[in-house]
């Protein structure tokens, strides 16, 4: 952990999302991997499965609606 | 045709097939709208698989017959590449919107229960279904009636060899029609493909279906979740009749009810009694308690020479008519007519050596039943 | 992955090699030997499964009842399944993960080698309980690999309680192995082996090992209400009693759907270390599998009812679980394409593992295929617990999991026992199995779409001619496996001398370890740059 960023939070989210989409520029990936504790983009990690349920639920909500249900 | 021409030996040593719709690959595009939609989904997302499968495999192909070291070919050092991995996690996922849309579509229409004109109950048992006509007066079971003796290729097997029942499920064509599925031991599942309605029947829960059939015609399903010994044996028929031919049928049936309460008042002697008996047994009694009335070892207990059969006379009626808790013994009592149950106990205390000489008269057991 | 070796160091002989006799095997804290045990304890099942399956098959030849009675193949179904999927498929890969891990992470043996040792011999016990309810008074399991309740609490014949015990054991044995397996790759890597160095087969294997972990105390919850319910008076699946038939389903899948995954996640770590290997190419988007590996892993936890579509789930259960299913298609998508793209201007030889290898990549996307078209909901109420079902997750569980498994046994066999197996012998194996496979299996495509249920000891008359097929295709496919054990015994036994590298393009550190590979390696750590 040597220079945390300003924006570090968005950044590990948007890594995140890189991983669950499961591309990422290498320059990136190399840059998450030699900063940052592992422990920040795990916690990210698992607010973006969190994040990931409630969309698929909004989507069917959307669908729904819709559907005049 | 060349894998017919292979197969030639094999079809030879299977009995009495008929030719016609042997081969059959795909699913029916069925008998209401719903079912052709359901195909026509089949279909496309087939299509999409197939697709997908001809551009995938053709690039693997293409390489392994090109790029083998056999042909000389050198090993070139690229192992990543952003823009390309994006796109090929993009595009499938565009085509699973695309397919999602019409999925979404059908499934909600699917789920629309609302304004039917009929309301079933099905009631899953082991092994046969119970369908009641609601507010219509009219409760039936529907068995297997294909004979014991195909089954164990003792005899040629018949053209709807386990897919034919004893009563048919009746229904009228164009009108809308809700099933409520539920049942009364373990989970089973009623399928019709023409009617493209799946649906489990589960103990304590009621589901529901509809279907509007089309076409008049007979139907037939097989319950899709195992259900015990039985579950290969327990299939659906679906008779879709125009309207006037189902009222009739509802009025003949009704009929027929009431003709058989008569016949529990009548005088029925022992032999009577047991032929009768023996019938019932067979549909009713024997996918259990076995033909023989041998039983199951460590299953279902032998008839023959049991303390039941051979005992009290009431107590034996009482475990047919309520049932014994805690195992597979259903509660007859609802499920047969009293001369039908009659007629079971006296053929069980007189056959397979069980000689007691009893006879049960339908009187006694509509006595006990009250 | 750049496992550029500085050195070899780690061969170095201590002066105690193996126990002699018989005590060698139940008392060994030894990684390698482990490993064997837990082969060829899976080999065994995967042949007594695979009897089961040929009854089952047997009987199906032709319509009617003719070797076996309804209860009988009931029995069977639920025996081969169990078999198969818990003492086939995961002990083969807990002990392909015993050899291989530690010798690809330059670690000196497993990180808890006596847990290691209890974990293999629980399983013997559990399996032998297991089958010994088939002799006890009215018969095994036959209520299916998935004992859906009440069929197997009040309906179910009395030996369920031996099995719900032998469930126990069987969890408790993959528990400890996976947490070994977590111990030993997040400690015991060697100096510069870093995480995103790792093979894949480590990578996947972590991942499965926490999928397991996640999931294995589920089910052993599920089997405990069971027996509550048996014998201890609780309504938990009865409805008379108040309970919930239903809710055993969801408890059920929500192991069972990660527990497909942990059967197929180390199959594609196996495969991503093949296809290199024989392409004479690296692996194309490393990073991009390891996500897509975690991406599967985290979907598999979010789609568990999609087995449950005819329950009678509320609409918005059944669009949630439709478009979560449909979303693992993009990530196990990733990985087929990667692996083509590790193909294309490759410089590719095909070799035993290499042919299982491509078989494995082309049957598992059609085993996809007809995953996807199992996904879309309104389909699937036609398709669900039809053949066409049994004709899905046994084109991703036989030409998938089985197949990645005798792809690793032969691409390893050299390094374990010093030895080329046979060549000829070895491709012989692979295309009589391919064949099998493919008459036993895609006929039942046809089958389960024409309208035939799974489960049934007896069919009508229209399924007859493609259940004849399926059927020759069965014992064809069975029979070719006494090659696959002849070829291994005599690999053991003798052959031609293998090679420290074994094959041209091999990458990895097991590849710098002497063949046959010494009782101890790695004593000292291996420096990797």
């Amino acid at each position: 952990m040597s220079n945390p960023k300003k924006n570090g939070l968005l950044k590990a989210a948007f890594s995140a999302l890189a991983a669950m989409f499961g591309v990422q520029s290498e320059r990136n990936r190399q840059e998450d991997f030699s900063s940052g504790s592992p422990l920040r983009y795990l916690l990210t990690g698992v607010l973006m499965v969190a994040l990931f349920v409630a969309s698929v639920i909004l989507l069917v909500r959307l669908a729904l609606m819709l559907a005049g249900g | 045709m060349i894998k017919r021409v292979w197969l030639l030996p094999w079809i030879g040593s299977l009995v009495s097939l008929p030719a016609a719709a042997a081969w059959d690959v795909n699913i029916t595009p069925g008998a209401t709208a719903i079912s052709r939609e359901v195909y026509d989904l089949h279909m496309t997302i087939f299509w999409i698989c197939v697709a997908i499968g001809v551009v995938v495999f053709g690039v693997m192909f293409w390489s392994i017959i090109h790029h083998r070291k056999s042909r000389g070919a050198e090993a070139r050092n690229f192992h990543e590449n952003t823009a390309v991995e994006i796109l090929w996690t993009l595009i499938p996922f565009v085509i699973l919107i695309a397919m999602a849309i019409p999925a979404t579509a059908t499934l909600i229409k699917m789920y629309d229960n609302t304004d039917a004109d009929i309301d079933i109950q099905v009631t899953g048992y082991q092994w046969k279904w119970r369908y009641q006509y609601l507010g219509q007066d009219i409760d039936f079971f529907s068995s297997l009636t294909t004979p014991n003796e195909q089954i164990d290729n003792e005899a040629p097997k018949g053209e709807n060899y386990l897919l034919e029942v004893d009563h048919p499920l009746v229904l009228p064509v164009g009108k809308k029609i809700r099933f409520l599925f539920t049942a009364n031991d373990v989970i089973h599942s009623w399928w019709v493909p023409d009617l493209a309605v799946k649906k489990d029947a589960i103990p304590g829960f009621i589901n529901e279906s509809w279907a509007i059939p089309e076409e008049s015609g007979i139907y037939r399903g097989q319950c899709t979740e195992l259900c015990g010994r039985g579950h290969g044996f327990m299939p659906i028929v679906v008779e879709v009749k125009p309207q006037a031919e189902f009222e009739q049928w509802l009025a003949d049936t009704r009929e027929a009810t009431v003709a058989q309460a008569a016949s529990a008042t009548e005088e029925w002697s022992l032999e009577q009694l047991i032929e009768h008996g023996e019938q019932v047994y067979n549909t009713t009694c024997a996918a259990c308690h076995q033909a023989t009335g041998q039983g199951i070892p460590g299953a279902f207990p032998a008839l023959a020479g049991s303390p039941v059969a051979l005992g009290d006379i009431d107590a034996h009626i009482n475990i047919v008519l309520h049932g014994k808790a805690g195992t597979a013994m259903q509660a007859f009592g609802a499920q047969l007519n009293a001369v039908d149950l009659a007629a079971v106990i006296t053929y069980e205390r007189n056959a397979w050596g069980n000689d007691t000489g009893d006879s049960v008269s339908p009187q006694r057991i509509t006595e006990l039943q009250q | 992955m750049d496992t550029t070796l500085s050195q070899t160091v780690g061969t170095t002989d201590h002066g105690h090699g193996p126990a002699k006799g018989l005590g060698r095997w139940f008392f060994t804290t030894n990684h390698k030997d482990i490993g064997t045990l837990y082969l060829w304890f899976s080999l065994l099942m995967f042949l007594t499964g695979g009897c089961m399956a040929l009854m089952i098959r047997a009987e199906l030849f032709q319509p009617g009842l003719q070797l076996v009675r309804p209860e009988f193949f009931n029995q069977m179904t639920t025996m081969h399944g169990l078999i198969m999927v818990f003492g086939a498929v995961m002990p083969a890969f807990v002990g392909l993960a015993n050899w291989m891990v530690p010798m690809m992470v330059g670690a000196p043996d497993m990180a808890l080698p006596r847990m290691n040792n209890w974990s293999f011999w629980i399983l013997p016990f559990a399996f032998s309980l297991m089958l010994s309810t088939l002799f006890m008074e009215g018969g095994g399991p036959n209520f299916g690999w998935t004992f859906y309740a009440p069929l197997s609490t009040t309906y179910a014949p009395p030996s369920v309680t031996f099995f719900i015990f032998a469930v126990h054991m069987m969890g408790v044995s993959s528990i400890m192995g996976a947490i070994n397996i977590i111990a030993t790759i997040l400690n015991l890597r060697a100096p510069g082996m870093t995480m995103m160095k790792l093979p894949l087969f480590v990578w996947t294997w972590l991942i499965t090992a926490f999928l397991l972990i996640a999931v294995m105390p589920v089910l052993a919850g599920v089997v405990t209400m069971m027996l509550m319910d048996i014998h201890f008076g609780t309504s938990f699946f009865n409805a008379a009693g108040g309970g919930d038939p239903v809710l055993f389903q969801h408890v059920f899948w929500f192991f069972g759907h990660p527990e497909v995954y942990i059967m197929i996640l180390p199959a594609f770590g196996i495969v991503s270390e093949i296809i290199p290997t024989f392409a004479r190419k690296r692996l194309f988007g490393y990073a991009s599998m390891v996500y897509a590996t975690s991406s599967i892993a985290l979907l598999s936890f979010l789609v568990w009812a999609h087995h449950m579509f005819a329950v009678g789930m509320p609409l918005a259960g059944e669009l949630f679980f439709m478009f979560a299913t449909m979303l693992i298609a993009v990530p196990t998508g990733v990985k087929v394409f990667n692996w083509v793209a590790t193909m294309y201007h490759g410089s590719m030889t095909f070799e035993t593992p290499m042919l299982f290898a491509l078989s494995f990549v082309v049957l598992f996307t059609i085993g996809g295929f007809s995953g996807l078209m199992l996904a879309i909901a309104p389909a699937d109420f036609q398709y669900h617990d039809t053949y066409f079902v049994v004709a899905h997750f046994h084109y991703v569980l036989v030409p998938g999991a089985i197949f990645s498994i005798m792809a690793g046994a032969y691409y390893w066999l050299p390094k374990w026992t010093g030895h080329m197996y046979n060549e000829s012998l070895g491709k012989a194996h692979f295309w009589l199995s391919f064949v099998g496979v493919n008459i036993t299996f895609f006929p039942m495509h046809f089958l389960g779409l024409a309208g035939m249920p799974r489960r049934i000891p007896d069919y009508a008359l229209q399924f007859a001619d493609f259940n004849a097929v399926a059927s020759t295709g069965a014992f064809i496919f069975g029979l070719s496996q006494l090659l696959f054990v002849y070829n291994i015994i005599s690999c053991i036994r003798g052959g031609e001398r293998a090679t420290d590298q074994v094959w041209e393009g091999s990458h990895g550190l097991e590849w710098t370890l002497p063949s046959p590979v010494p009782y101890h390696t790695f004593s000292q750590p291996p420096v990797i740059k």
